[in-house]
């Protein structure tokens, strides 16, 4: 497998969102407090667009569903408090870490902090019997 | 103010589809970062964290099927397991997208990382350290939890018209907006 087959996405990912200013705290902030509602649009666009591309590559693209478990819309919810408050999801902490911010590696410890204690707390629940959720992403 | 530097929201929205679009396109799989950070997680701490649906094990029904993860189904020509570096080598170059960004287009290159909002919520000491870090927590447990995050959820998942992708894209952008007007109100 080529390694460009990622890499060419990952670079257009960490450009696109870094020019975008979607890694930039204060733009964030104003999107979710309606001040300034550019990166909601840019948000709405591009799932417009992807839904027309999706539904035109549907019998050349098949790709697995995102299935519903009970995480889904818990973990959801502790996301939405935590990216407000920091002002990144897991892609944005990296991009800011390219863009030479050095506060981003803080954000970036508490998230794989967050990924291992849920994997340990997890762990722990399945020796009781209950399943974890599925790595839909 | 806003940025004047940054591009217009079509520009970024054209880009963001195309990534969203061009990823599966290429690999197969669908686009989602959350997925390969915990990926890397894993990767790092071996034993620390839950046998991932990529695991040798999953193929054979192993620990990872005993614990529910079943093996992504095998698509197209190229179905073969992803190899350990695919989830790094995507995250590194998100990183210099970033860099290059920085370098050719004009966005602020270094910097604390802490904007005048963000420190006239929370600070410029401790206060805002401890916001990055225990946002960031959040941010971890809740991704790996729901499955997705703004990639995954949000862009393909929301894409691909899937339920469990809408519900929580709707769940955590409502969350994040509620919590932002909070902080709105109690530190501002």
């Amino acid at each position: 497998m080529n390694p460009l087959r990622v890499a060419v996405p990952g670079l257009i990912l960490g450009f696109v969102v870094a020019r975008l200013g979607f890694a930039d705290f204060d733009e964030l902030h104003r999107m979710l407090i309606f001040r300034d509602l550019r990166l909601l649009l840019a948000f709405a666009l591009a799932a417009g667009l992807s839904m027309a591309a999706f539904a035109g590559l549907r019998r050349r693209l098949p790709l697995p569903p995102v299935r519903f478990h009970r995480g889904t819309l818990p973990g959801a919810f502790i996301f939405g408090i935590g990216w407000a408050i920091c002002g990144a999801c897991p892609g944005v902490a990296l991009i800011q870490l390219g863009q030479g911010k050095a506060l981003a590696a803080v954000t970036l410890a508490g998230i794989f902090a967050g990924i291992l204690l849920h994997d340990r707390w997890f762990r722990a629940k399945t020796a009781t019997g209950t399943p974890p959720p599925s790595a839909g992403c | 103010m806003p940025n004047a530097n940054y591009w217009p929201w079509w520009m970024g929205g054209v880009g963001l589809a195309l990534v969203a679009v061009g990823f599966p396109l290429l690999n197969r799989t669908p686009l989602g970062v959350s997925g390969a950070m915990g990926r890397l997680v894993a990767l790092l701490t071996p034993g620390k964290t839950r046998p991932s649906c990529d695991d040798e094990s999953a193929a054979e029904g192993g620990e990872a099927a005993a614990v529910g993860c079943d093996p992504i189904p095998p698509i197209g020509i190229d179905a073969s397991r992803p190899p350990a570096w695919r989830s790094p080598v995507f995250l590194v170059s998100m990183l210099v997208g970033g860099s290059l960004a920085a370098g050719i287009g004009g966005t602020e290159f270094g910097g604390s990382g802490l904007s005048v909002g963000f420190r006239s919520l929370f600070g410029d000491g401790a206060g805002a350290v401890a916001a990055l870090f225990f946002g960031g927590l959040l941010v971890g447990f809740g991704t790996r939890w729901s499955g997705g995050c703004t990639s995954g959820h949000g862009l393909s998942g929301v894409g691909r018209l899937q339920p469990a992708s809408l519900a929580a894209t709707g769940v955590f952008f409502g969350t994040a907006i509620v919590v932002s007007f909070l902080l709105e109100r109690m530190l501002r």
